[in-house]
């Protein structure tokens, strides 16, 4: 695994350094400032297969550079952990706002950093495995949408705000028994993906689905919250305060909005996606014994609630 | 004497990981003169007045990478002042002129940097401690 670390304290680096050296991993570049870090992944011949940034720098700090590196198509799902000293939720909110997979905590505990890296190795073994193995079924398919599935779940990390349901979880474990208490989850389904699915090839698929990942976001007020795609037309919006917003106001705006942007793209041929939010699950007392347990309801409510798009999925796999 | 706990070390690999954190250790104390050099400017400057916010920043970066740090080392006392220091900082780049507490921040700072002077100085600190 290729690695890129960031921060402006070079014992740091350093130290970085021993921890992946510890866990035989060779091949990593240390570099103290964002501007240097934007510049080695410009010239760097091999691809980096992961970031460890540091957030409090001084020029650039690691969240700007997170977000710049998150606009490169070839990094818009590399992993990327964020380390810092500082403790505080703005800090952890908008770095995994900006596209970040995990955050972990200065002074570094040895085995939680060797236990992270260790999973993020996994997973670019995974991402290469999965790479391999999609070229390969690409040369070999004949079917028109072969490879994306009706309940594949995107990342759609081209959208600003947008991230992973293993991100989401992540984000709650920083927040810790407590502060995840105040955290909320809204289901949110687009009703007729299924026909939208069928109606469009995969890239028009993902286009229309981040158009509408991004009227979710620029629907509820700024900052409050991260959405993720779950598969089947679904989204969960993961709200990081307590705002007391009319969900049915946002819920229309969101609709208004992609009917503007997308009403006259598709002129008629396809369906436009119909949003519908669903009722808040708050964390409260059961995320006190387990942080992501707001998730895990979220997903059984979609499961109970969205049987259209299950049918839709059956559907469609007899039209395919 | 200053402070210094015993690091936790992984269960993979530890002879050669504490050798290397060790070599660490030595270069974090002797560059400490150096963080207490770039301490002392900064609060100097913050005292002539001349550039308040720019001199009270560079204490508060100076102080940040000990948070994040000297605790790595086994300088948790360090790491405890660092961060007492970072938050004065934190509300003096906040206070206006008529709510800045300057003694607040020079009781702060000199309290680091005697910390840090005394663990410089430490023949302790400086000899191979051979994972005490």
């Amino acid at each position: 695994m290729n690695i890129l670390a960031v921060d402006d304290d070079i014992d740091f680096l350093h130290l970085l350094a021993a921890h992946f050296e510890a866990i035989n991993l060779s091949s990593y570049t240390l570099v103290t400032s964002a501007e240097e870090a934007i510049q080695t992944i410009h010239a760097s011949h091999a691809e980096f297969e992961c970031f460890v940034l540091d957030i409090s720098m001084p020029e650039k700090d690691g969240i700007t550079l997170c977000r710049e590196i998150r606009a490169l198509p070839q990094h818009a799902s590399t992993p990327i952990l964020m380390l810092t000293a500082l403790s505080d939720k703005r800090y952890i909110d908008a770095a995994f706002q900006a596209g970040a997979n995990d955050y972990l905590a200065k002074p570094i505990e040895a085995q939680e950093l060797h236990g992270r890296l260790n999973m993020v190795g996994e997973v670019v073994s995974a991402r290469h495995s999965s790479k391999e193995l999609i070229q390969k079924f690409d040369e070999r398919r004949s079917q028109k949408y072969g490879h994306l599935k009706y309940s594949d779940k995107m990342a759609l990390l081209e959208v600003d705000g947008v991230t992973t349901m293993q991100s989401l979880e992540n984000y709650l474990f920083r927040l810790g028994r407590f502060r995840s208490s105040f955290c909320s989850a809204i289901p949110i389904t687009v009703a007729n993906s299924h026909l939208i699915f069928v109606q469009t090839d995969p890239d028009e698929y993902v286009d229309i689905l981040a158009e509408t990942a991004t009227a979710i976001i620029e629907s509820f007020p700024s900052g409050t919250g991260l959405l993720a795609f779950c598969g089947y037309g679904n989204f969960c919006w993961l709200s990081t305060t307590t705002f007391q917003h009319d969900l049915t106001e946002i819920n229309t705006l969101i609709n208004d909005t992609v009917a503007q942007r997308l009403g006259l793209l598709m002129g008629g041929f396809v369906d436009v996606p119909r949003v519908e939010l669903g009722g808040r699950i708050q964390g409260g007392l059961r995320s006190v014994t387990r942080p992501t347990a707001i998730l895990e309801l979220f997903q059984y409510d979609f499961s109970a609630g969205t049987s259209s798009n299950k049918e839709a999925h059956q559907d469609w796999k007899e039209y395919a | 004497m200053p402070e210094r706990k015993q690091v936790k070390m992984p269960s993979s690999a530890p002879t050669r990981f504490e050798a290397e954190l060790e070599r660490l250790r030595l270069r974090f104390v002797k560059g400490l003169n150096a963080r207490i050099s770039e301490i002392e400017s900064a609060f100097a400057d913050f005292n002539a007045g001349t550039s308040r916010s720019e001199a009270l920043t560079r204490i508060f970066f100076e102080a940040h990478s000990l948070v994040g740090i000297a605790p790595s080392f086994g300088y948790g006392n360090i790491g405890k002042q660092a961060l007492a220091v970072e938050e004065v900082v934190k509300r003096e780049l906040k206070a206006s002129a008529d709510s800045t507490k300057p003694d607040e921040l020079k009781h702060a700072v000199m309290a680091l940097l005697n910390i840090l002077k005394s663990s410089a100085q430490s023949r302790v600190a400086l000899l191979p401690t051979n994972g005490e």
